[in-house]
């Protein structure tokens, strides 16, 4: 069968840009195939199962390890440094320039996205290049190579204070938006 | 067009090197369960189970007569078969395998049921519905009597037992 004009333009993309040494992002691809994304997804996979494999990058060795840990692929970068939360935010609060008594509110957020809690659409550009800085490493690619709803096993493995962290987050949701919620929540209703 | 990955493959698997050798097909592994399943949780899944199963092979002293890649595109392609006939391995492949003796050994049941042995009865009661028989958690809850919430429990332990054991040197 021969595939539709939109399939057999998004496949020479794909194509392209995998040989091309780039990582292209499969989701991506079936997103812009729309009705047609199983077609795509056939031809992709057909593809891949005889491309050349690409060697790996450090986001993809951190994705796999995070997986065989059971903790999402941020808190396996933090871990790999080693650093701890409160040093990340730390680190994370200065590079962004937000004063101190943001620091409850910062810590929050960072574990919700952390943890995959917080939609990655609607966090702002400078949080993404403050954590490539910090961890040395693509957080957007890191976020890709994540399930969109974490696992719970996540939320304990990482230590994640749900409650703590959530009753910060909801009690602030109630007033007006700071810095942090620009920064981090920039999608919320 | 393959060659100089074969032989890289080939000396990690000599130095024992596995997990810098999955590492360098966890990319192709994602992408093709998220090509195939167009959903990210079922995608991470079905790739952390084939990361899993080849783990376990390699740690096990498990060698192939065909080139590693191969080994890894035949292991998601049975294990996205698995995810979409949500049946038996051996129900779905049909043919395809039959053919291929060779990697056909790999397939066997017992490789995985070794795997499973020492887990605690239920869990491994549990897993091995799940793996071996290809069910769901409904059916495998209908199954041994119980709710499909200890079914999620038992499996989500049983799976993280596994992955200590074949991280275990």
């Amino acid at each position: 069968m021969t595939p539709g004009p939109l399939v057999g333009r998004l496949f020479d993309e794909f194509v392209e840009a995998h040989v091309s040494g780039r990582q292209p992002d499969v989701r991506a691809f079936l997103l812009r195939a729309d009705t047609a994304a199983d077609e795509l997804g056939v031809l992709i996979d057909r593809y891949l199962e005889v491309a050349p494999v690409q060697p790996a990058d450090e986001e993809t060795k951190v994705a796999l390890h995070a997986r065989l840990e059971h903790v999402t692929p941020l808190v396996a970068a933090r871990r790999r440094l080693p650093l701890k939360v409160d040093e990340i935010v730390e680190r994370l609060r200065e590079a962004l320039g937000l004063r101190g008594s943001l620091r409850p509110r910062l810590r929050a957020a960072y574990q919700e996205l952390e943890t995959g809690q917080l939609d990655p659409a609607g966090v702002n550009e400078r949080v993404w290049e403050a954590l490539h800085a910090i961890l040395g490493l693509d957080p957007c690619r890191l976020v890709r190579y994540e399930p969109p709803v974490a696992a719970p096993a996540f939320f304990r493995a990482a230590e994640f204070e749900a409650g703590r962290a959530g009753a910060v987050a909801s009690a602030h949701r109630e007033a007006e938006p700071d810095e942090v919620d620009r920064l981090f929540r920039a999608r919320l209703p | 067009m393959h060659d100089a990955r074969d032989a890289e493959d080939r000396r990690l698997l000599e130095a024992g090197e596995y997990a810098t050798l999955l590492e360098s097909y966890y990319g192709v592994i994602v992408q093709r369960c998220q090509a195939r399943t167009q959903s990210d949780g079922d995608a991470f899944d079905v790739a952390a189970e084939v990361v899993v199963r080849l783990l376990g092979e390699l740690k096990s002293g498990k060698r192939y007569r065909v080139p590693f890649r191969v080994v890894v595109h035949k292991v998601v392609g049975w294990k996205l078969a698995e995810h979409f006939a949500r049946r038996p391995l051996e129900v779905e492949l049909g043919d395809e395998a039959a053919d291929d003796g060779a990697l056909e050994r790999f397939e066997e049941r017992h490789d995985l049921m070794m795997l499973l042995e020492g887990l605690p009865q239920r869990e491994r009661e549990v897993a091995g519905l799940r793996v071996l028989n290809g069910l769901e958690p409904e059916a495998i809850a209908a199954e041994l009597g119980i709710s499909r919430n200890n079914v999620d429990q038992a499996w989500h332990r049983a799976k993280q037992k596994l992955g200590e054991r074949l991280e275990a040197p």
